[in-house]
């Protein structure tokens, strides 16, 4: 697969990479892109259908993903511990599939706006989290429609697990100036479900282990690689191993 | 596996749903509780496995003469102790193989060999008729209630409990299905003859399937009448109305 790393703000890839005033032009072959103590603002100028993965750590980025007419994107995305903000343009019959996840330790703020620009566009913003302390994790999710952007479909679906007593909200917003479109949103913020832990124990799985069960699941569930999969197992191990949780 | 349940009251918030609840169930031997909707059958299931939603105000639950009222669900689970949901739930993004090797290891104490645990989880597949590709399914995910109840039964030949509840089993399954389930559990029994049974149902349709040794009928918090298989009948045939508190 094609790999972009981003560390400390410098970039490399596996594959030639044209960069033009951090516009990035990318379609037809998927990548994976981590993020490494870095603060960027790059532009994604997506054609054709493709998959785009990344991983955070330790970074601030305000990155725009702008899909060109009749594009498919789809993004699987997490963030260790970082606050971070995102724009999406969707043009003509483009559509995107969101997937985030994250854990938090330390205040942290997540920003998606998802503008619908033209007809015929879909969004799917799916958004996880687990707040692992008692410091704030903030979600705020924006669905734009506009009045031309007719047969559109806005759906945002939002979750956040609080492992103690941290504060965390979501605030999902529909903008919509539109009637002939569909839309609908979800948010939760709380506790793994006891009715989960209760089923995971009734098979002689300890209480700890079933919540690492279930946050592993929570925030791996909706990723689609391994590479990635296999980073977010890597901090949730460290988590577990190193902190009184 | 030896149940001993010892003048139980259990309720939850301000009811009170067992009043002053008293069962044996001596190993090797299949107990069934019947009785109207509503009157504490499931509610018995989850308090022998320590649900918190419930609150033991009186009395014992012993397991080979032991009290396990201050075990945990997970060592209840470890001493042998199974439930059968009636309604298990959905796990997203936890496959169905995961939780079983995961509940297998913790049962042993030891990580259990992936080849030997491939081998039978295959052979239950098989046996319950389940499409094997539900092994890396998310537990009981898109599971209709057929499949839900086998997913149950396939758990309990893979955990190999001594002491099994089954609630309602029946409910929701058609009969091909319920003469599948019904069958593994049989064949279980015949090969662990110690293990004891308890099993939760408002028709007599299942226990045509799986014998009882002892119907117990429940109403009220409490065992209201006791007998054998021909009670079953006797309630398919009057109902429960007949049966009033002593």
């Amino acid at each position: 697969m094609n790999k972009i790393v981003v560390e400390k703000n410098k970039i490399s890839s596996n594959f030639p990479l044209k960069i033009d005033n951090f516009n990035i032009n990318l379609e037809n072959n998927d990548v994976f892109i981590i993020y490494k103590d870095s603060n960027c603002n790059f532009k994604f100028n997506i054609k054709n259908d493709l998959k785009i993965y990344e991983y955070y750590t330790n970074s601030t980025c305000y990155n725009t993903y702008n899909l060109d007419n009749n594009s498919n994107l789809t993004l699987n995305r997490f963030c260790f511990d970082c606050s971070f903000k995102t724009d999406i343009n969707l043009s003509y019959k483009s559509n995107i599939l969101y997937k985030y996840a994250c854990i938090s330790l330390n205040d942290n703020n997540y920003i998606i706006n998802v503008y619908h620009n033209d007809k015929d566009t879909t969004s799917k913003v799916v958004n996880y989290g687990i707040n692992f302390t008692d410091k704030k994790l903030d979600f705020l999710i924006n669905s734009y429609v506009k009045k031309e952007s007719i047969n559109s479909n806005a759906i945002q679906d939002s979750k956040i697990i609080l492992k103690r007593n941290g504060n965390s909200s979501i605030k999902p917003n529909l903008i919509i100036d539109n009637n002939e479109i569909s839309s609908s949103h979800s948010a939760y913020i709380g506790n793994f479900k006891s009715s989960e832990i209760f089923y995971l124990q009734s098979r002689g799985i300890s209480y700890d282990k079933a919540i690492k069960l279930l946050a592993k699941s929570f925030l791996t569930s909706n990723m689609e690689i391994d590479e990635l999969i296999n980073l977010i197992l890597d901090d949730l191990d460290r988590i577990w191993g190193g902190c009184n949780l | 596996m030896n149940i001993e349940i010892k003048n139980l009251c259990v309720n939850a918030g301000e009811k009170n749903i067992l009043n002053d609840f008293n069962l044996n169930i001596e190993k090797g031997t299949i107990h069934v509780i019947m009785g109207p909707n509503g009157v504490g059958k499931s509610t018995l299931s989850k308090v022998i496995l320590g649900s918190s939603d419930y609150n033991i105000t009186k009395g014992d639950i012993l397991c080979n003469d032991e009290s396990i009222l201050s075990l945990t669900t997970d060592e209840r689970a470890k001493l042998g102790i199974f439930l059968s949901f009636q309604n298990p739930i959905d796990i997203e993004g936890v496959t169905n193989s995961e939780f079983i090797r995961t509940s297998l290891n913790e049962i042993k104490g030891e990580v259990v060999p992936l080849y030997d645990f491939i081998k039978e989880l295959d052979k239950y597949y098989d046996d319950l008729l389940l499409d094997k590709s539900m092994m890396h399914r998310s537990v009981n995910e898109n599971f209709s209630g057929g499949e839900k109840h086998k997913n149950e039964i396939l758990q309990m030949k893979m955990l190999k409990p001594k002491f099994i509840i089954l609630d309602e089993l029946d409910s929701g399954l058609d009969v091909d299905s319920l003469r599948i389930v019904c069958s593994n559990v049989n064949d279980y029994l015949k090969e662990n003859k110690d293990v004891s049974v308890l099993m939760i149902t408002h028709y007599q349709r299942l226990l045509d399937y799986i014998k009882p040794d002892y119907v117990h009928v429940l109403k009220d918090g409490k065992i209201v009448k006791s007998g054998d298989f021909t009670l079953a009948k006797e309630i398919d045939q009057y109902g429960y109305n007949e049966f009033e508190t002593k």
